[in-house]
């Protein structure tokens, strides 16, 4: 049949066009002006928080934005990880063995409900609902941080007594400096007592009270979450007016939202992404160390008995050859010589990586006994982590590094959650893992990946299996001194002797990149990743 | 009166469901045999912690029973809570379904236009160019994988000025075609052999000029017309900075809500955020109606009555649109409504690239985070959704078709 193109038609046709032109048109042009631009900081995340109150979640992207929210008696400073007074102005230790601390309260600080903030607050946070299991089962709490107040499973925590309006004494169970930093973690936030005692787990998971710089204003599950300014925050009220967390779960989404003007902030970003990223003129790109690293450990109690020769260990020290592995991390990672980051207590940079030398390497191996070298197998994990975006690509160097003084590794990759509980079982004589800091001190580091107490089978973090007295005893040591400068001497020491052993050989410090929109100010990269937004103005506002 | 067919499917249809609940319900036992210790996180609970959740949960009695409890909850609207944050399943899913069922909306909506549109042409052309182009388009349409589109339309379309840099280029494209076009048809009239080459050498030439300039000028015009500041957003429902009154959720559909409001501002955005998502979605019910619409529409040109019509001296274009489109049309509605049911359920990628806080979303959030409670109510009104819309299409075609009453 033949199909003749008519007036009438035409006319339908334009008349068609006309209202599509007429939609997009009054589509196309709306969008927001740039005035509320510097009222409203949109920061873009991966995935949505689970619950907001501080005990009931350890879930990265819920202590993101409770760290807008709450406060806790002792905040972190974010340049030098040294102790900073928050809710509690001062803080003093009531005996010498470090077994009581006073804490003064800060006066006059506000709740977001209006209720105040004292002593009993604070007594009532830790006692009742970090502490007692007869008032979380009252009140339907789900409590998965009080593990951040214990050590080798037990509690640190004994008490805590009001002695004046705004004055507590805290009594732990034995000495443990540690202490002070883990109170600055998010575990230690306070919640309002007159929103815990009037509402239950539930209520409070999804409706923050705290006394921090931002109001929880609304919750969009899955999308956003808005808060406030408090314009009464005690540490000065935030130079804008809302900020809102959204989740983009797509990094190239979030990428593209960013370019799009929908967001001011984001983090997750790939690292072939990162040319696209700084080209964009409107965006200052922000990298920094992160408190993590990534190692190769060796298994000296493994059955082979091959790395119980530490000239074994010496000898792949100096088999690899590190910036050919920092390479892989397209500039998002630093070589480590030591475990330990940088900007910890009693940082060792005096420590040099052993030099990639294969000759060196060889004769050891020689001297050991192994002229020939060896077979032996490296396990990694198939899927990427904060500390190794590309599992198989680091194993695959290493793997070829290895061999080229004769150490013939054997790559057995298994997924995460069967990796991890294999080497903790020591079923490794190689193996590739990463440690991140769960609280900022050192003793988190050194002590959790080297001392002997943790060499245990089945639940080791020393996966080294590495059993030093003299180590031992300055890692011990190092949890009851409360002098600082002593303290920071044992640690230092403590690495050089690490550096000597060789349980492991420290590979990577990764760094995190975040983007930030031009026009905004007054970032400060947090190490552990908690941003404190409120420091942030449009323009030179401040 | 109902045929025989159809009544066997509605009485299928309660099987069906019980099935598909009985699937659904089967997710947890199977992905979390121990959903005690799986819901108390890192850290261990207390045994009376545990003791109360079995209870809650009824683990301690049989499969059949917890079935049972499950679809009694069900049926009341009553989801359980989700492990991860410790909502009411139900009210997620108030918020978020709302938010897939517009969606698809719009862009079944877009697909039957454009599928039609489409069909329609490349039947009337049978053979021809319209018809070749159209049935391109519409393999196309099928085989590209979904991800990849919507990733390839934000590039392109999102972002301060792409979109009115992209319809210039569009206009200037479909320009030179229409003058290639010209071009092409005056060669097919010349005799000459030299002039005739040098004209479709032209109409080529012109295609190529075309894309040139669209390509390297789209910018420099479309500042010069005043669209550089057009902007699609590339994520979300609406301008997240939108504060939406008290009352203002009505229905959840913001469209109808603004509209309800009288707030043309957040009508107007949503409208905008909804654009690059519906596109996307669109294009595989596009083309798979685009093709039946070819067919349809071949098979009913052929028929003795539409020869009559036109013998009747009727105008090709009326002889389509008043004769043949309404036949063409039964086997599209089936079509469309089958496709809108895999639409709610199926917008799972789409939802995810373009941050649409749907059905779709939310259950990929919920497997990653192995929040099962979630995993199962979500999985189980995106099935019992399609084997709804299903249902209805059945009956509407009944309605629709005489035919199909006895």
């Amino acid at each position: 049949m033949e199909f003749r193109v008519t007036q009438a038609m035409l006319h339908k046709c334009f008349f068609v066009f006309v209202i599509f032109a007429a939609v997009v048109t009054s589509a196309g042009c709306g969008g927001c002006g740039p005035g509320d631009r510097a009222g409203t900081l949109i920061v873009g995340r991966g995935a949505d928080s689970d619950k907001l109150d501080p005990v009931q979640t350890d879930s990265g992207e819920a202590v993101k934005v409770m760290y807008s929210i709450y406060d806790g008696l002792i905040r972190l400073n974010e340049k030098d990880l040294s102790l900073e007074p928050a809710l509690a102005t001062s803080w003093e230790k009531l005996d010498d063995s470090g077994l009581r601390w006073r804490f003064t309260l800060r006066e006059g600080v506000k709740f977001h409900d209006g209720s105040y903030f004292n002593a009993e607050a604070v007594r009532y946070n830790f006692e009742e609902r970090l502490m007692n299991a007869d008032y979380q089962q009252r009140k339907g709490l789900h409590v998965l941080t009080a593990a951040q107040f214990q050590d080798n499973e037990e509690n640190i925590l004994k008490s805590v007594e009001v002695t004046g309006e705004y004055e507590v004494v805290f009594t732990l169970h034995r000495s443990f400096v540690p202490f002070l930093t883990m109170l600055s973690g998010y575990a230690g936030f306070i919640v309002s007592k007159d929103a815990a005692e009037e509402h239950d787990g539930a209520w409070l998971a999804q409706n923050p009270v705290g006394t921090g710089p931002f109001i929880f204003e609304s919750w969009s599950p899955g999308d956003s979450i808005t808060l406030q300014a408090n314009k009464d925050y005690w540490g000065g009220a935030p130079k804008f007016d809302r900020l809102i967390f959204q989740s983009i779960d797509d990094n190239m989404a979030r990428l593209i939202a960013f370019e799009n003007e929908e967001l001011d902030f984001f983090d997750g970003i790939d690292n072939q992404n990162m040319p696209r990223l700084r080209e964009n003129e409107n965006c200052q790109v922000e990298q920094s160390e992160i408190l993590a690293v990534l190692y190769l450990a060796m298994n000296v109690q493994h059955e082979s008995g091959i790395f119980s020769n530490p000239k074994v260990r010496e000898a792949v020290a100096h088999a690899l050859d590190k910036p050919r592995i920092v390479e892989l991390y397209g500039g998002n990672a630093i070589e480590s010589a030591t475990p330990l980051p940088s900007s910890f207590v009693g940082f060792n940079d005096t420590l040099k990586s052993h030099e990639h030398d294969v000759a060196k390497a060889k004769a050891l191996l020689a001297e050991a006994g192994y002229p020939e070298g060896f077979e032996t197998t490296l396990l990694y994990m198939t899927e990427p982590r904060f500390y190794i975006p590309d599992p198989r690509a680091v194993a695959e160097r290493i793997r070829s590094q290895l061999e080229e003084v004769g150490i013939r590794a054997k790559l057995e990759a298994n997924p995460f959650n069967t990796h991890l509980p294999k080497v903790r079982n020591g079923e490794h004589q190689m193996c590739l893992l990463g440690w991140g800091a769960d609280y900022p001190d050192t003793d988190n580091f050194l002590y959790t990946l080297f001392h002997s107490a943790n060499a245990v089978k089945g639940s080791a973090n020393n996966v080294s299996f590495i059993s030093d007295q003299a180590l031992d005893s300055m890692l011990s040591d190092a949890r009851f001194e409360t002098d600082v400068e002593k303290r920071a001497k044992l640690y230092f020491d403590a690495q050089a002797r690490i550096h000597e052993l060789v349980p492991v050989v420290p590979l990577i410090f990764p760094k995190e990149t975040v983007a930030v929109r031009v026009g905004w100010n007054g970032f400060i990269f947090h190490p552990q990743v908690h941003y404190r937004f409120e420091d942030l103005y449009y323009g030179d506002s401040k | 009166m109902l045929s025989t067919g159809l009544r066997s499917k509605l009485i299928a249809l309660p099987v069906t469901l019980i099935g598909v609940s009985i699937l659904c319900f089967l997710v947890m036992p199977l992905a979390a045999p121990d959903p005690v210790s799986a819901r108390s996180g890192k850290w261990a609970q207390t045994e009376e912690q545990k003791r109360m959740l079995v209870e809650r949960l009824h683990l301690d009695e049989s499969l059949a029973t917890q079935y049972f409890e499950y679809m009694k909850g069900a049926l009341t609207g009553d989801f359980g809570e989700s492990w991860a944050t410790g909502r009411d399943v139900a009210s997620d899913l108030g918020k978020c379904f709302p938010a897939t069922i517009e969606l698809a909306v719009c862009a079944t909506f877009i697909a039957i236009i454009l599928g039609v549109i489409a069909g329609v042409l490349s039947a009337a052309y049978r053979g021809g160019l319209p018809d070749i182009v159209s049935m391109l388009i519409a393999l196309i349409g099928v085989s590209l994988p979904i991800f990849w589109l919507a990733v390839i339309f934000k590039n392109s379309f999102a972002g301060r000025g792409m979109i009115g840099q992209r319809i210039v280029l569009m206009l200037v494209l479909l320009a030179s075609i229409v003058l290639a076009g010209v071009c092409y048809l005056e060669a097919k009239k010349r005799r000459g052999r030299i002039t005739k080459f040098a004209l479709i050498l032209g109409s080529i030439a012109i295609v190529f000029v075309g894309l040139y300039v669209g390509i390297s000028y789209q910018g420099a015009i479309s500042d010069a017309i005043g669209l550089s500041n057009w902007r699609l957003p590339s994520q979300g429902r609406t301008d997240i900075r939108t504060f939406f009154p008290e009352g203002f959720r009505v229905t959840g559909f913001l469209t109808v809500d603004s509209i309800i409001a009288g707030r043309s501002d957040i009508f107007f955005d949503a409208i905008r955020h909804l654009i690059l998502p519906s596109i996307a979605l669109a294009t595989i019910p596009m083309a798979v109606i685009a093709r039946l619409t070819r067919s349809s529409m071949i098979e009913v040109i052929g028929q003795d009555y539409i020869t009559s019509a036109r013998a009747k001296g009727l105008s090709r274009f009326k002889v389509i649109t008043k004769h043949a489109l309404k036949n063409t049309l039964l086997p599209v509605i089936t079509i469309s409504g089958t496709q809108f049911g895999y639409l709610l359920g199926g917008a799972v990628l789409t939802e995810t690239i373009f941050s649409w806080p749907g059905l779709g979303q939310f259950t990929v959030d919920a497997v990653l985070g192995s929040d099962y409670e979630c995993v199962r109510a979500g999985v189980l009104l995106m099935a019992t959704s399609f084997v709804v819309v299903n249902a209805i299409v059945d009956v509407s075609y009944s309605l629709v078709d005489p035919r199909q009453r006895k």
